[in-house]
């Protein structure tokens, strides 16, 4: 609304930032409640929620996890067609339909209309990972799911709570469906607490500002994220630019998964379609819409310098299309249940291919790879089903070089997740981790190299059952500008006793029987930027005196020589030179 | 208040009419073949004092099926204490929250008088789908309720006469046949609406304080006769078995216990000894294990009405964490019939001990048969659960052969039209008939085994079936003398060179256009010893090709003069001499229906057959 | 001269009714059981006395005779058909005996199986098969079906039945099947599915065919007998049956479809009653005719009786369209009892025809309705049938203290009481019954009662059910053989047409009409129907996937029917079906399922002239008082009248009893009887 933004004097415009900041630190401060009262550690620890303030027509104003924009925008927009009319203070709406709007049934949305003066002036919204909803497994993530109700049960729109009193049959029923009921009850609790606050502290900025300003700020969030981006746009090259990444398997022995994604830029304005994607499947992997939407955005926001808020705006200025039927926009009643990771990650990487050739030298060009594949293990104890003991959580590395810096820790699109301590998870989990640690030579080789591949090996006692689902295997991460891919993921079984011995994990297992011995997962390795050859040999010989690449691949790779702890630098010159008239020869 | 026996009368009849109303109203408007063709659906008034829930009077289709809602009703009462008004309408499914597995429905529509809710117009149906994993809620891989569907607590469908859009919207959104379900809930709750507006009028003509002490009295009545006759029967304890072929997860021979203690005018079913909780779906939570303590009673007792009063004088013991009383969260979807059915049958086997000429199968025994495809002619996904293919479960009773195919209790389910199965559903059917020496012999006979052929027919690629076999290592029992029924069984790819004998269970199996499914129905057990069997129904038997001359001598030692097609006294009265000494030495004999069963599943050679048969 | 002649022969009583254009001449003659023929001759010559006519007289001028029959309802009673057979689909001759599962008795497992009409050595199956398109599957083998009727035909069996899965769908298989019969078994009575019952479901054909191979020779032979008796004694009329349908049909077309005439009877019955009910100005009407065992009830809409198809008869199914006469077994013989539970029940046992009641003196030990009747003073000893019949009032007495009044405490009147109450209200709830399950009030329509003790009853039933008008009329006990004189021509047809409502072919509809039309007006024709026809039709639709279809006319007012008619039929189809089930989903896809016609061929209306008002009073027609009980007032002296004396006008007012030469009117307190000019009792009710 540019009518706001004209003639508002200097003060007004500062007053209007002020609330534009004090609304992102209040979805902030929501989550922290959430995750401070939260009884999972899916929410305690991987962070998987999202705190949202919405305007009165249902577009973010701000989130607090920049990761689910889009989904928690279109979950909010299924709550509103159900209810739109049927909203009144205190009333709060509870869904998790991956089919609309949502990411996987276990992403529980509440949405709360915020009320002032017996009028909507926006919605709350409370996004949170429930323990379990049903389906066929604890936890929901079952690779052989070939509807959604294998994964747990779709909510459509329900109201959880009417004029703050609660809706007694809606709460049973959707605890009923849990295995976790108490766990699942909590975490609503803390999602309700939440939505308390923000409906408070809303009180407190309209009796600071007044409701038009805050109104006014709600919009103005909005045009100013959509006007970052924009200008950022209009510092691309138009075109057409094409993007693919691929995910080894489907979990359900179905060959590569291929996402493809059409970028348009024209202008100011972006448009992306997954239409070229492969056909949706009979297993996990699809990716419902809105989930795709998060990573694409999040790919985006990766590019473009990245203090544009995540808001309504963004999506002012992007346009999202798939065909139906696609992996990516998979039709009811596909499952969806690993979408969020996989092939979440592949619809991002896939953008961030397409948009690196648009940024011409822009900084996004400079990106690498902003995600890395992570096997999915889980297991539980033969007795009991209701538990559900994750090893995916401990997996972390991989994260892929950038223009000017080496890769280090994860990823940039999985850095939401804390790693849980070791000490803790033993204490927790009264079993060992046997190592955690760097592997030599994974890291992608590149100017700027990759942070290597970390391999997390945890002990089996042969009580468990084992469900997994290997990618990154066949398909590393890929190194950007020259750079070179890093090492594969790999998910190894070790056997205790002679006969044993390491085999590598079959590509999906699904509550099979483990041998007592070891598990052994390696996220891949993050990839490399730029000509390895580039790279300054001292930073080489610090990554071989650290162990994290040997000496063989230093002379081999990055052309660098050490001898006794030095780089040789006449072998470096020579090797470095050999390899320039090998080029020119071709 | 005091009311006179007739008012009594009339309002007890007038309530069995309003029971007919409810559920023809039901059958006639849904829209699942379940129902309109099956009738696979019942109807009950349900009373509330204040204090119990009391059934009034049912109507159509399975009678422990209404029995079950008790629980139900009960059940709403107790989540909606508090919070019930005028024009609610409750929805119930939970095994652990007043049903019996998931794929039962059940309607209950409070009907306020004078301020209270007093009546409770009720339909319960099978639903063909409830979301969950597997097509159906039915399969052998579940091992908790959550694998079977979706669950729900009483919920209201509408509040206060306001249909509340956004649970039905759940509801659909969990269904794989949402159009279907949608309709046919409608059609429950409209026949409710009809029950509630003649519960209405019956109040309006004789006052609503009168219809109470009416029912007050009817239950009373009920109750008299069922102790009259339980006081009528010897005291004592009588203990019996019945087994169950398998519970799809491992789990064989599953014994169901039962000891009925009679003391005076009341009866205690103690089913201590059962088997433990199944890690499959056969549980069977108390609301349905009662419902066939009471059926089997309401069989002895055919001239009773049948309401609350009559079941006060029967007790139950039901061990928790038993498969006939788990704990959640076990599975139950297979448990209405596959447990059920022997809990029936132990029960009545416990009876003959006491009553013997008044038992006879009650209960039945069956395949279960899904098929899940789609139908090349409208590209539309089905899902049939196909009741043709194990209807024949009739046994014989003192004076009286089993006839026709579902027994009592079972026989308001209507089998399926085949024309009209073939209008709805891909498939041809083949064969539909008794087979010749397949009847349990005894002095009256079971109803003969039957055979029924289908296959696939303009089916869109591969159908997947799921059929599940009950009844074949431990079929209906005999009474008083009489054989057991042939037993059950279903062979896939019939006559081709890869044939697959099903004699536990097939699960998802493919099948395409022209392979045959054949299923053997078994048929009920014999009542009396076969050698009592006048010879001249042995000869009519064998006249009707229900018995072959060699099947008249095996089993009934009754000698065919094939030439005059008449009966050899002579020969017969020595044979049957003979027959007699054998088989007081060997009890256990086999006949020679079920002997060809066992031959044709690879049984024969197994060990526990010999304590089975 | 030309007579017009009605003859109903029931169980006990052979009614007639005969006109010549001036008055009706009614009266009765008892039956011969086992010899219908005879029965009818003397009822002929019963009215010929009437008329100072000689049989031979009266038969020479009249221009046709009706014939109510119960020939194949008491075969189907008493299971006394001819030896029969069925060719049917090999894998599948079963189908009779598996009845869809379908038993009397939910509890009872001694129920007896039903009397195989056709025993399974007489069922053969032969290869051939078609599917629901009516394709071939697997060709007829014809080789097969020779040997089978051989082999029948030398087990002695001389009526077959052919009922092939989907013949309705194509008819070849069966109808090649019976000209093989008739080259290897020339005189045996054939009988395909595809006339008898062209329609989908095989239970409901196949037994619907079996019981018309079972009763219609019996029927056959009986025409054939009487036709040719009457024809000796100078009949040259036409001779016509009355059909279930509640038209009349030949004799050539009654002996092949003998299942039509089923009801041939009870339906006389109903077209009497729309016809003296419509002369008295009343077009909504239910019908109740109470019986010695049963208590028939039909509702009759806007001068329409409703048709029903679901109807069982002997433990055998019958699906062809008959007057929906829904029958409860709770008549004047139903027994009372006290049950184990120390509860008063009556019926369903009935003491029948005979012994029948402990008042009739026949060695009846059990009470029954009529006795409680007898003792409450409803019916008077001294008049039952006129006086033909004296009932013995003490028997009565004793049956109901021994039975009812000692095991329950009470006295032998109060027990009366008890049973005349429980009794309305089984009967009151059947009138509810077919009103409320076509969604219709009850309210809104007129009780006609007849039959036997009909009129008794009525004025309690209309009061407890709401009902403002009973209506009696005087030839009650003769309405049957009264509907015979007045029903048209009437034929039949129905076709399955099984598809969705969108894809129906508007010409491949047309021309489905016009088969069916072409082979009604052949049949008409033969009948010697008059040339005035009127055409109905109507289709079968239901909701997708449902399968109760509701039958919708189809308005069209040419030989064509119209895209609009039809559009027209399925949107009036929503509204029925929310009128029938309280409930429609216009949004719903529809489908047609069968196709019916019904062709009448209209005959002049009889004459019956209007009698004048005479004056208000009744009392020429009082002949006395006596103790009466009503519900309310107890035990009160009431005045008896003498039917016979009553005069149209006559305005008489409860508590009063009416006696008619063979029914008896019981009128209670704070109701109003008059005798209206069309002869017809209006009873009206208050409260």
């Amino acid at each position: 609304m540019a009518a706001l933004e004209t003639g508002q004097t200097p003060a007004e415009r500062i007053e209007l930032e002020i609330v534009r900041h004090k609304l992102a630190a209040l979805t902030r401060e929501m989550g922290a409640v959430v995750a401070n009262s939260a009884q999972t550690w899916e929410i305690a620890e991987q962070r998987d929620f999202a705190l949202a303030i919405a305007d009165r027509h249902g577009e973010l104003a701000a989130i607090d996890n920049p990761l689910q924009l889009g989904s928690t925008t279109f979950a909010l927009r299924a709550a509103l067609d159900a209810f739109r009319f049927d909203m009144k203070e205190g009333d709060v709406v509870a869904l998790n339909d991956p089919h609309r709007g949502g990411t996987h049934v276990q992403d529980l949305t509440l949405v709360a209309p915020y009320v002032v003066d017996d009028a909507i002036a926006g919605y709350l919204v409370a996004r949170g990972h429930m323990p379990d909803l049903g389906g066929v497994h604890a936890g929901g993530h079952h690779p052989a799911a070939r509807e959604v109700w294998a994964e747990g049960v779709p909510i459509t729109p329900v109201k959880l709570r009417r004029h703050d009193r609660p809706v007694r049959d809606v709460i049973t029923t959707i605890a009923l469906n849990s295995r976790r009921p108490e766990a699942l009850l909590g975490n609503l609790d803390a999602l309700l607490a939440a939505l308390r606050l923000g409906r408070r502290r809303g009180d407190e900025l309209v009796g600071a500002h007044g409701i038009a300003r805050v109104r006014a700020a709600l919009d103005h969030a909005q045009g100013y994220a959509e006007r970052r981006l924009r200008a950022a746009l209009r510092g691309w090259a138009d075109g057409g630019y094409d993007g693919e990444r691929a995910l080894d398997h489907d979990g359900a022995g179905g060959g590569p998964v291929h996402v493809r994604v059409r970028a348009e830029v024209d202008g100011d304005r972006l448009r992306l379609d997954f239409s070229g994607s492969d056909a949706e499947r009979a297993s996990f992997v699809n990716s419902a819409f809105g989930n795709t939407v998060d990573h694409a955005l999040g790919a985006l926001l990766a590019l473009v310098d990245d203090d544009v808020p995540a808001n309504g705006g963004v999506l002012r200025a992007v346009e999202l299309r798939c065909a139906e039927g696609r992996v990516v926009n998979p039709r009811r009643p596909a499952a969806v249940g690993w979408g969020p990771e996989h092939c979440g990650r592949e619809v991002a990487e896939a953008c961030a291919a397409a948009l690196r050739q648009a940024c011409g030298d822009g900084g996004g060009a400079g990106v690498g790879a902003i995600a890395s594949p992570r096997p999915l293990v889980t297991f539980r104890p033969r007795a009991r089903r209701h538990e559900r003991t994750s090893l995916t959580r401990l997996q972390t590395g991989g994260c892929s070089a950038a223009d000017g810096r080496d890769g280090w820790g994860s990823p940039h699109l999985l850095s939401r997740a804390e790693l849980p301590s070791v000490e803790q998870w033993e204490a927790e989990h009264g079993r060992r981790i046997v190592a955690l640690r760097q592997l030599p030579d994974t890291a992608g080789a590149g100017r700027w190299r990759g942070a290597p591949a970390v391999e997390t090996v945890v002990e089996l006692t042969g009580e468990e059952l084992l469900t997994l689902c290997a990618c990154g295997r066949e398909i590393p991460v890929a190194g950007t500008a020259g750079g070179g891919d890093g090492g594969p993921a790999a998910v190894v079984l070790v056997e205790d006793g002679d006969g044993g011995g390491a085999r590598d994990a079959p590509a999906t297992v699904v509550e099979q029987p483990a041998a007592p011995g070891r598990i052994a997962i390696a996220v891949g390795g993050g990839g490399g930027w730029g000509d390895p050859h580039e790279r300054d040999a001292e930073l080489v010989l610090a990554d071989v005196l650290d162990g994290i690449v040997t000496a063989t691949a230093a002379e081999a790779v990055y052309g660098v020589v050490i001898a006794g702890g030095e780089v040789d630098e006449a072998a470096t010159t020579r090797a470095r030179a050999q390899r320039e008239e090998r080029n020119d020869g071709r | 208040m005091a009311v006179d026996p007739i008012t009594a009368e009339i309002v007890r009849s007038s309530m069995e009419s309003i029971a007919a109303e409810v559920v023809q109203t039901m059958v006639r408007t849904a829209v699942s073949p379940m129902f309109n063709e099956a009738h696979d659906c019942s109807a009950g008034v349900f009373y509330y004092d204040g204090e119990e829930v009391s059934l009034v009077s049912r109507a159509d289709a399975v009678p422990v099926h209404i029995f079950a809602s008790l629980t139900s009703v009960e059940a709403c009462l107790e989540f909606f204490h508090g919070d019930l008004a005028e024009g609610d309408v409750l929805l119930v499914c939970d095994p652990f929250y007043g049903g019996t597995h998931l794929g039962d429905y059940t309607v209950v529509k409070p009907i306020f008088i004078d301020g209270q809710p007093i009546f409770f117009p009720s339909v319960r149906a099978h639903m063909l789908d409830v979301g969950g994993p597997v097509p159906g809620g039915n399969s052998p891989h579940s091992t908790e309720v959550w694998q079977e569907g979706f669950r729900f607590c009483p919920l209201k469908l509408h509040e206060q006469g306001i249909v509340r859009q956004e649970i039905w919207a759940w509801l659909k959104a969990n269904n794989r046949l949402a159009d279907e379900l949608e309709a046919d809930v409608a059609a429950m709750i409209g026949g409710c609406t009809v029950g509630e507006q003649r519960l209405r009028d019956l109040c309006a003509r004789y006052g609503v304080e009168v219809v109470k002490e009416a029912l007050t009295q009817v239950f009373d009545a009920s109750e008299r006769s069922l102790r009259s006759q339980i006081a009528a029967w010897p005291d004592g304890r009588y203990r019996a078995e019945s087994l169950v072929d398998s519970d799809y997860a491992g789990g064989a021979d599953l014994p169901i216990r039962v000891e009925l203690t009679i003391d005076g005018d009341e009866l205690t079913a103690d089913f201590t000894g059962t088997a433990a909780q199944s890690p499959g779906l056969v549980n069977s939570v108390p609301g349905n294990t009662l419902s066939y303590l009471y059926g089997v009673f309401a069989a002895l007792c055919p001239d009773v009405p049948i309401n609350s009063g009559f079941f006060r004088p029967l007790r139950a013991v039901l061990p928790p964490g038993s498969v006939v009383n788990p704990r959640p969260p076990a599975a139950t979807a297979g448990a209405t019939v596959v447990v059920g059915c022997d809990v029936g049958e132990a029960i009545m086997k416990a009876c003959e001990q006491f009553a013997p000429e008044l038992v006879g199968t009650a209960t039945i025994d069956l395949c279960d048969f899904w098929s899940f495809g789609v139908d090349a002619r409208s590209g539309a996904y089905s899902i049939h659960y196909d009741y043709l293919c194990s209807p024949c479960c009739t046994g014989g009773t003192a004076g009286a052969d089993g006839w026709g195919a579902w027994s009592p209790l079972f026989c308001a389910l209507d089998l399926a039209s085949i024309e009209m199965t073939e209008i709805q559903y891909p498939e041809l059917y083949r064969q539909a008939e008794y087979t010749t020496d397949s009847a349990a012999p005894g002095q009256w006979r079971g109803s003969p085994a039957y055979a029924m052929q289908r296959e696939a027919y303009q089916a869109a690629g591969t159908v997947e079936v799921t059929c599940s076999v009950q009844a074949l290592r431990h079929p209906l029992h005999g009474y008083a003398g009489g054989r057991p029924g042939a037993g059950n069984y279903a062979i896939m790819r019939h006559g081709s060179d890869d044939e697959l004998v099903v004699t536990e269970i097939a699960f998802m199996e493919p099948t395409a256009d022209g392979e045959r499914i054949l299923w053997q129905s078994g048929g009920g057990g014999g009542w009396g010893d076969p050698l009592a069997r006048e010879p001249a129904r042995v000869l009519d038997d064998v006249l009707d090709e229900l018995v072959s001359p060699e099947g008249a001598r095996h089993d009934y030692g009754v000698v065919i003069d094939p030439a005059a097609m008449a009966v050899d006294e002579e020969a017969t009265a020595a044979l049957r001499r003979e027959l007699r000494a054998a088989r007081a030495a060997e009890p256990d004999w086999i006949a020679l229906g079920r002997r060809r069963t066992l031959e044709r599943t690879g049984l024969l050679a197994a060990p526990e057959v010999a304590h089975a048969v | 001269m030309d007579y017009k002649i009605g003859i109903d022969v029931g169980g006990t009583f052979t009614d007639y009714v005969a006109t010549n254009g001036s008055g009706l001449t009614k009266g009765k003659v008892p039956s011969r059981p086992g010899d219908e023929a005879s029965a009818v001759l003397d009822a002929i010559s019963a009215i010929a006395a009437q008329h100072d006519e000689t049989a031979a007289g009266l038969l020479a001028s009249t221009g046709y005779l009706v014939l109510g029959t119960t020939v194949i309802l008491n075969t189907m009673l008493e299971y006394s058909g001819v030896r029969a057979g069925l060719v049917t689909t090999g894998g599948f001759r079963d189908v009779i005996d598996l009845r869809r599962g379908y038993k009397e008795s939910l509890f009872d497992l001694k129920l007896p199986a039903p009397h195989p009409i056709v025993p399974r050595r007489w069922r053969k199956g032969v290869s051939e098969r078609i599917d629901h398109a009516g394709r071939v599957v697997e060709p007829l083998d014809e080789d097969e079906v020779r040997a089978v009727v051989r082999e029948l035909r030398d087990a002695g069996v001389e009526s077959i039945a052919v009922c092939l899965l989907f013949s309705f769908a194509n008819d070849a298989h069966e109808r090649r099947v019976a000209e093989i019969v008739r080259e290897e078994h020339p005189d045996c009575f054939v009988t395909l599915s595809c006339d008898v019952l062209p329609q989908i479901r095989e239970f409901e054909r196949v037994s619907t065919t079996i019981v018309n191979a079972y009763t219609s020779p019996k029927l056959k032979r009986y025409l054939q007998r009487l036709e040719r008796r009457l024809r000796e004694e100078g009949f040259r009329g036409s001779l016509l049956v009355m059909q279930s349908n509640g038209g009349v049909m030949d004799v050539g077309y009654s002996e092949e479809h003998g299942v039509d005439a089923v009801l041939s009877g009870p339906s006389g019955g109903v077209v009497a009653a729309v016809w003296s009910g419509q002369r008295s100005g009343y077009r909504n009407i239910i019908t109740a005719d109470m019986g010695g065992t049963s208590y028939d009830v039909c509702l009759i809409h806007d001068g329409k009786p409703e048709v029903g198809v679901d109807h069982w008869l002997s433990r055998y199914r019958i699906a062809v369209p008959l007057l929906d006469v829904h029958t409860i077994g709770s008549g004047g013989g139903s027994i009372a009892w006290v049950d184990r539970g120390g509860a008063l029940r009556v019926g369903p046992e009935s003491a029948g025809a005979f012994p029948g009641p402990a008042c009739y003196g026949r060695g009846g030990e059990r009470p029954t309705v009529t006795d409680a009747n007898v003792l409450l003073g409803f019916m008077d000893p001294a008049r039952f049938l006129g006086g033909a019949m004296a009932l013995d009032r003490a028997a009565a007495e004793r049956a109901i203290a021994r039975h009812v009044a000692e095991p329950l405490g009470i006295s032998a009147q109060e027990a009366a009481v008890g049973i005349f109450r429980i009794a309305n209200n089984d009967m009151a709830n059947a009138l509810r019954y077919v009103s409320i399950s076509r969604g219709r009030d009850p309210r809104d329509y007129a009780l006609m009662a007849f039959g036997g003790a009909g009129a008794v009853h009525a004025g309690f039933q209309a009061a407890d059910v709401g009902i403002k008008t009973v209506l009696v009329p005087r030839s009650a006990s003769v309405l049957s053989a009264l509907g015979g004189l007045i029903s048209d021509f009437k034929v039949s047809r129905i076709r399955s047409f099984l598809r969705p409502a969108g894809e129906v072919d508007l010409e491949e509809l047309n021309e489905a009409f016009a088969q069916m039309q072409a082979e009604a007006e052949e049949l008409l024709e033969r009948s010697g129907s008059t040339d005035a026809v009127v055409v109905e039709r109507f289709v079968d639709v239901r909701y997708e996937k449902q399968v109760q279809e509701v039958i919708v006319p189809l308005r069209s007012r040419t030989r064509r029917v119209t895209a609009v008619n039809l559009a027209r039929a399925e949107r009036d189809f929503h509204d029925l079906h929310e009128q029938l089930y309280a409930f429609k989903r216009p949004d719903h896809g529809t489908e047609v399922v069968s196709l019916r016609l019904e062709l009448t061929g209209l005959r002049e209306p009889i004459s019956a002239p209007a009698r004048a008002f005479g004056k208000e009073s009744p009392e020429d027609a009082l002949v006395g008082t006596r103790q009466v009980f009503f519900e309310r007032e107890g035990f009160v002296e009431t005045p008896i009248y003498e039917g016979a004396r009553l005069e149209p006008g006559n305005l008489l007012s409860g508590p009063a009893v009416i006696h008619e030469p063979d029914t008896t009117i019981v009128v209670p307190a704070g109701q109003e009887a008059m005798l209206d000019q069309h002869e017809v009792y209006v009873i009206e009710v208050v409260d």
